[in-house]
């Protein structure tokens, strides 16, 4: 069934260097030499050169990246270290080394007590972690970054949150997240064994070999109940508003909003490699979905504490991107991608907007708000502007995410878009109304008054984010060229699952001069080719 | 100069204008105010000169021209370009966006000229017109939606512009959501579209759609037209409009009255091709626009602030465009399109100085307390009156069509001709109050400096020297279109209908005929008679003697003047029980969800089990030091500076600790969360039956509060049971889970450490002892030291032999 085999190209062939190596164990070494710095100034000066490179390195793993094709790329191959990105995982790198390079320049307001080197080597830490994860091609590799994450996060949350309960919090997401690697691990190890013969960890050979689907059931909802809660999808999201409110000012917190490990775990091991059950289970995925989005921006609408609110709200956002990717097509896979990348703009910002707040009032809760917008416009505008991408403004990022998730939805049933359609709508609720009664209307709180305007760090973060936002959103076509060769090959692989029809490749050429796609399509390929195996492909899905 | 450089200019001119004031503006204002005015000024007439050269190009050759910028987004099948389509219809609409926007822009340089956040107004309006050609100029249905998106945040920050006023903060915000739920059914129209031509592109979706399925055609007709309701204030989502008058006066005109409102009429017309296909659309977009015109022109009778007066009126207009739209006189919708934006820019223009004699309060009503002379009452009463004829006139119009007799052009023209007369009279009138001012009340001065917003030049009361320009431009341009109306109007042959026949060829009535719509017309009609006689008597409604029966009717005029408390419905049927809703699911998240999937370190019992976990791991580290030591090797941690956290050090011993236990629960973890819950729930039952009766008599009995309220209170009320029936006695999936790993570690550790290690190094060294004690008791004896010597040599010597 497999039409597409997947290969290696090494990084040795393409960069001359190991680069992914150094992006996933630069922030250790990092953290190593902090241990030894007792000066907080020199600390942060390390961090922040440490994760400039990374941020410099991971965007120019995106720029050399090729995304015409569906192979690993910049492979790093030695018995079970194993390292690569593909299009489904090249764009977090950079995503996470901007959010990081940001974090830690905004440590120092961050960090009210406790010792700046920490939470610096706690961050550092999350991100080794977070960037091994996204390299990983090995199963259990990436597991043993999925688990290592919950260490520095514990810390974080432990030691630097900002609300009473944060111990109680960090034992919370300790225990949740304890959970779903165990979940997680057991569905690895199951899936290595299913393709029948040797066991393997490779997810390439995995690929490249078929998995029974009568031994997918069990994998998908072993992997399924582990990433929900990771994700997190309803109804396995309670962990998140507690760490959100008790947890850090920003710390792995704007990761936890923004970049979904979660969801990419979905797009890069249980759709590929799972697509039967995928396609069968397709009904849970898409009613936790659209009950997720309903619920979280039903709650969102209600909060008065932003930070409470976005948690919520990330809630709905993983059901819009839940629905773009089990959507099965190219275009919701595309979608889902591209909404996950924008989470990591918009959500994250928001989560940095409310560190704004937090550091000026205590816990960004509209109580004590009204009016914040005279006194501040700086800080209205970097939460109007940040806030309407994430309702899906055009011209920013969450407008071509969105969007594509609707279409991508809309092909497979009209439901699910229209779901995603109330969730913008809701969506553009919640966020408007705590900006009328956070930034807008009469003072309450004599001390907004005297309350500053962004400083200049925070006029960079604020600055950086919504720049991003409107570079994504005005020129996506090279993101998407970047998703291009691996969602082609997974949409391939889903087409002859869930009888779906292909979209027609074509360039931008071919859509200038166009043509009709639907009549002619089926028989297409036939007169392209003319090989006797070419024309059977259309009928597999007939089978099914 | 090349086409598409001067086409691709148009736009992007204001849009420079929007980015180097927004960069003066957020650098802190640093711009002076000329610079900030000039650049946006001159940028929109550059615009209207440009969109003046592409008119006349068009006019020279019709055919409609693409210009490609670049591609934008391409997804699979699903390609989307940012260029422009040039054609009689875009190049009409860009003349009236970029003439009406240079113009109120002119006149806003005076009017604003005193305002706080002079810079963010003109940032605002740049955008605005960018936002707008955008929409009128774009190829494709995604263009025309980007731009009407962002005219919608536009119009957002231009109402929401007095911030610190919480009535436009919340106005700013009804209007964004409103127009939310419009472009939703936008966006469905949109992916049907794509769903089914597999292109967004006006060229290709507008060639294909004379062949499409009928079913599909009112499909794509009603999501798109739910759009064109939200923007252009139709039923049931107009409401938004008359609050949307918070915003400052040109603004208003600009946006609320002249063009963004029109972005609905544009679509439709835009896809008039789809819309043929598809009679059950028009026919639904005919009745709204017909209900709305009434609506607007009933509620206008009654409105006693001059801006309310004015945004009814122009939800009158709007419905009689999608009157005519419904009746495929798409021309016809067009040109009262053009027409409207010069009454209206016209008249909300010059009410600023009828404010200004009003002392900034707006409302006429005031007027004896204020002094204010007759005139003014008067001119708004003729006003009032005059706008509450277009619809009748337009009624019978639309009747006679509907009758049959196919004479549509006559009445367009009588219908446009009214309008003609009423802004005669307007404006004469205008003047009146304008010599007036200059004799202004002595009181004036008092208030001068508590509405300098409302007028540009406080010290004089009337229109400043700038101002008077523009109102004359507007005036000589108001009797112009007006004039010109005359000549084309719905007649084919005029030459307005020949410059829009390559767009819209189809003079079609569909709709025609219709019983459903000929019964709605007369009923609007007879409304109409009936509210123009109650009018008649509620103007006067301070007389003292009313016969009984209309004192009896009074509740009429309370309907109309609270805008048949649409708003209110809206709020009592939408707004408050979604935040009721999101209330009871917020409680319900917290007290059901969370317990149901767990919350291993709540109140529950697996708290205790691992804290017990916990004090026995401390207890045998030595404390919490010994616990922190451990966890130091992995984090950098020392016991040193760990002194400052001593507190949290207590209560988080360290992952590694944690770790390596999760929790230590060995039995009782079935008992507690399997055979519980179970009890739980036979009891439950009982109780269920007891409390369904008490549910019933409170819920259904005692009280009736409407469907969605008692959704609300049934979904509160479930919670609730749901929580203290199940909940109570359970600990939740992930509980139960991290119970079973607890478990399942914990009989590790009883089985490998507690009798493997506790049980079997003891046992296995005191084996070893008593075996090295029976050696020793052996060895002592010498006969055995004598044969192990014995044997140990003979061995040597076998093995060297």
């Amino acid at each position: 069934m497999n039409t597409i085999q997947i290969s290696e190209i090494f990084a040795s062939d393409q960069m001359g260097f190991p680069i992914l190596s150094i992006l996933v164990w630069l922030p250790v070494l990092t953290l190593v030499l902090l241990a030894f710095i007792r000066n907080d100034m020199a600390a942060r000066s390390l961090a922040l050169a440490s994760t400039a490179v990374e941020l410099a390195l991971a965007t120019m793993v995106w720029l050399k990246f090729d995304g015409a094709t569906a192979n690993m790329q910049f492979v790093e191959h030695a018995g079970l270290y194993q390292l690569g990105v593909d299009g489904v995982s090249v764009l977090f790198l950079p995503v996470t080394a901007l959010l990081m390079l940001l974090t830690v320049m905004y440590s120092e307001p961050a960090v009210k007590s406790g010792s700046q080197r920490h939470y610096l080597m706690a961050m550092l830490g999350f991100e080794a972690s977070m960037m091994g994860a996204f390299a990983s091609v090995d199963l259990l590799m990436f597991w043993i970054f999925f688990a290592a994450e919950i260490i520095p996060s514990y810390f974080l949350i432990a030691n630097f949150g900002t609300g009473e309960k944060r111990v109680a919090a960090a034992k919370t997401y300790l225990s949740y997240m304890v959970v779903a690697s165990v979940l997680v691990l057991a569905g690895l190890v199951m899936l290595a064994g299913a393709a029948g013969g040797e066991s393997t960890y490779d997810w390439i050979q995995l690929m490249n070999s078929t998995i029974p689907p009568a031994a997918q059931a069990t994998i998908f909802l072993l992997l399924f109940l582990g990433l929900a809660i990771k994700a997190p999808l309803f109804p396995f999201h309670t962990w998140m508003p507690k760490v959100l409110e008790q947890g850090p000012i920003v710390g792995m917190s704007v990761y936890i909003v923004g970049v979904k490990l979660g969801t990419y775990a979905f797009l890069r091991f249980v759709i590929p490699l799972l697509p039967e059950a995928s396609h069968q289970w397709l009904w849970l995925m898409a009613t936790l979905g659209v009950i997720g989005i309903v619920y979280g921006s039903l709650i969102a609408l209600i909060q008065t504490n932003l930070r409470r609110l976005l948690a919520f709200a990330c809630l709905a956002h993983s059901g819009v991107v839940m629905l773009g990717l089990f959507s099965l097509n190219f275009v919701g896979f595309q979608g889902g991608l591209l909404q996950m990348i924008n989470l990591g703009l918009t959500s994250a910002g928001l989560f940095f907007v409310a560190g704004f707040l937090h550091t000026r009032m205590g816990q960004p809760d509209t109580s004590g708000m009204g009016g914040v917008g005279q006194f501040t416009p700086l800080l209205a505008f970097s939460f109007l502007v940040i806030g309407l991408a994430g309702v899906g403004m055009p011209g920013t990022s969450g407008f071509n995410g969105e969007h594509l998730v609707m279409i991508g939805a809309y092909k497979m049933h009209w439901g699910m878009a229209l779901a995603v359609g109330a969730g913008t709508f809701l969506a553009a609720g919640y966020f408007l109304w705590f900006y009328q009664r956070a930034f807008l209307g009469n003072v309450v709180n004599p001390s907004v008054r005297t309350m500053p305007d962004l400083s200049s760090t925070e006029m960079l973060i604020a600055g950086a984010m919504m720049g991003v936002i409107f570079w994504v959103g005005l020129a996506t076509t090279p993101f998407l060229h970047t998703m291009e060769g691996s969602l082609r090959m997974l949409d391939d692989r889903m087409r002859h699952v869930t009888g779906i029809e292909a979209a027609p490749l074509k360039g931008v050429n071919a859509i200038l001069l166009h043509d009709v796609p639907s009549a002619a399509h089926p028989t297409a390929p036939a007169a392209d080719h003319g090989a006797p195996a070419t024309p059977a492909m259309p009928a597999a899905p007939t089978s099914h | 100069m090349d086409y598409n450089l001067i086409v691709t200019l148009i736009v992007v001119l204001p849009l420079l204008a929007t980015v180097v004031n927004g960069l003066g503006l957020l650098a802190g204002d640093k711009f002076h105010f000329k610079t900030v005015q000039n650049i946006t000024t001159n940028a929109i007439l550059l615009s209207f000169i440009g969109s003046i050269w592409v008119f006349t190009q068009v006019l020279a050759d019709p055919t409609p021209k693409q210009v490609h910028l670049y591609s934008w987004l391409v997804s699979g099948d699903v390609k989307i370009n940012i260029g422009f389509m040039i054609d009689a219809l875009s190049s009409i609409m860009m003349l009236v966006v970029t003439g009406f926007a240079f113009l109120i822009s002119t006149f806003s340089k005076n009017y604003m000229h005193e305002d706080y956040s002079f810079t963010r107004y003109f940032t605002a309006l740049a955008l605005f017109v960018y936002a707008m050609l955008i929409l009128v100029m774009g190829n494709n249905y995604v263009m025309l939606f980007i731009g009407w998106e962002t005219v919608g945040v536009c119009s957002y920050l231009l109402i929401g512009h007095y911030y610190s006023r919480l009535s436009a903060s919340r106005a700013g915000t009804k209007a964004f959501l409103m127009n939310r739920v419009g472009d939703a059914g936008f966006l469905m129209g949109i992916f049907i579209m794509v769903t089914y031509f597999g292109t967004v592109d006006y060229a290709e979706v507008l060639a294909k759609a004379p062949g499409m399925d009928s079913g599909v055609a009112t499909a794509i007709g009603l999501s798109l037209l739910l759009g064109a309701i939200g923007k252009s204030a139709q039923l049931p989502l107009g409401t938004w409009l008359a609050k949307a008058m918070e915003g400052p006066t040109p603004s208003s005109a600009l946006i609320h009255a002249a063009t963004m409102v029109t972005a609905g009429v544009y679509m439709i017309v835009r896809s008039h091709a789809i819309y043929d296909m598809a009679p059950n659309a028009l026919l639904v977009i005919a009745i709204i626009g017909a209900i709305t015109a009434v609506y607007g022109g009933v509620v206008g009778l009654v409105i006693t602030d001059i801006k309310g007066i004015l945004a009814f009126s122009t939800t009158t207009q709007l419905g009689l465009m999608f009157l005519a739209c419904g009746l495929g006189a798409y021309a016809v919708a067009i040109f009262h399109l053009v027409a409207h934006a010069f009454l209206k820019s016209f008249l909300f223009l010059t009410a600023p100085s009828v404010l200004s004699h009003m002392h900034g309060s707006g409302d006429p009503s005031e007027k004896d307390t204020q002094g204010a002379p007759a005139p003014v009452f008067r001119l708004i009463l003729v006003g009032t009156v005059a706008l509450a004829l277009v619809p009748f006139l337009a009624g019978w119009w639309t009747t006679d069509v509907t009758a049959g007799s196919g004479n549509l052009q006559t009445f367009v023209l009588v219908a446009i001709g009214l309008m003609a007369v009423f802004a005669t009279i307007y404006y004469s009138k205008r003047m009146m109050a304008h010599s007036f001012a200059e004799h202004g009340p002595a009181g004036h001065d008092e208030f001068g400096g508590n509405h300098a917003h409302d007028h540009g030049d406080a010290s004089s009361g009337s229109p400043g020297s700038g101002m008077v320009g523009p109102l004359a431009t507007l005036a000589v341009l108001a009797a112009a279109g007006l004039a010109l109306g005359l000549l084309p109007g719905g007649v084919d042959s005029t030459w307005f209908n020949q410059f829009m026949s390559p767009v819209v060829s189809v003079q079609a009535s569909q709709a025609g005929g219709n019983p459903v719509l000929a019964y709605l017309l007369f009923a609007a009609i007879g409304l109409l008679l009936l509210s123009s006689w109650f009018t008649a008597v509620y103007m006067d409604r301070f007389k003292p003697e009313l016969s009984s029966a209309l004192i009896k009717m009074r509740w009429a005029y309370a309907l109309v003047v609270n805008r048949f408390y649409l708003d209110e419905l809206y709020d009592a049927l939408f707004i408050s029980s979604t935040k009721r809703l999101g209330k009871a699911l917020d409680r319900f998240d917290t007290n059901v969800i969370d317990r149901i999937v767990g919350a291993p370190t709540g109140t529950t019992h697996v708290t205790t089990a691992l804290t017990t976990w916990e004090q026995r791991f401390l207890a045998a580290k030595g404390g919490a030091a010994g616990a922190t030591l451990l966890a130091s090797p992995l984090t950098g941690w020392t016991a040193d500076e760990q002194k400052q956290d001593q507190k949290d050090a207590i209560d988080s011993p360290g992952v590694v600790g944690w770790l390596t236990g999760v929790s230590a629960r060995t039995s009782g973890w079935t008992e507690k969360s399997v055979i519980e819950p179970a009890s739980g729930l036979m009891g439950s039952a009982a109780q269920m039956a007891a409390t369904d009766a008490a549910w019933v008599e409170k819920n259904v009995v005692s009280r009736a509060s409407g469907v969605a309220g008692w959704v609300t209170e049934n979904a509160a009320f479930d919670t609730a049971w749901i929580e203290k029936n199940i909940i109570g006695k359970s600990s939740g999936i992930i509980g139960t889970l991290t119970d079973f790993l607890g478990g399942v570690s914990a009989w590790l550790e009883h089985h490998l450490f507690g009798e493997g290690v506790n049980v079997g190094i003891p046992y296995t060294s005191g084996v070893f002892a008593r075996f090295m004690l029976k050696m020793e008791a052996l060895l002592s004896k010498p006969a055995v030291i004598i044969a192990v010597a014995i044997l140990l040599s003979s061995i040597i010597f076998g093995v060297l032999s």
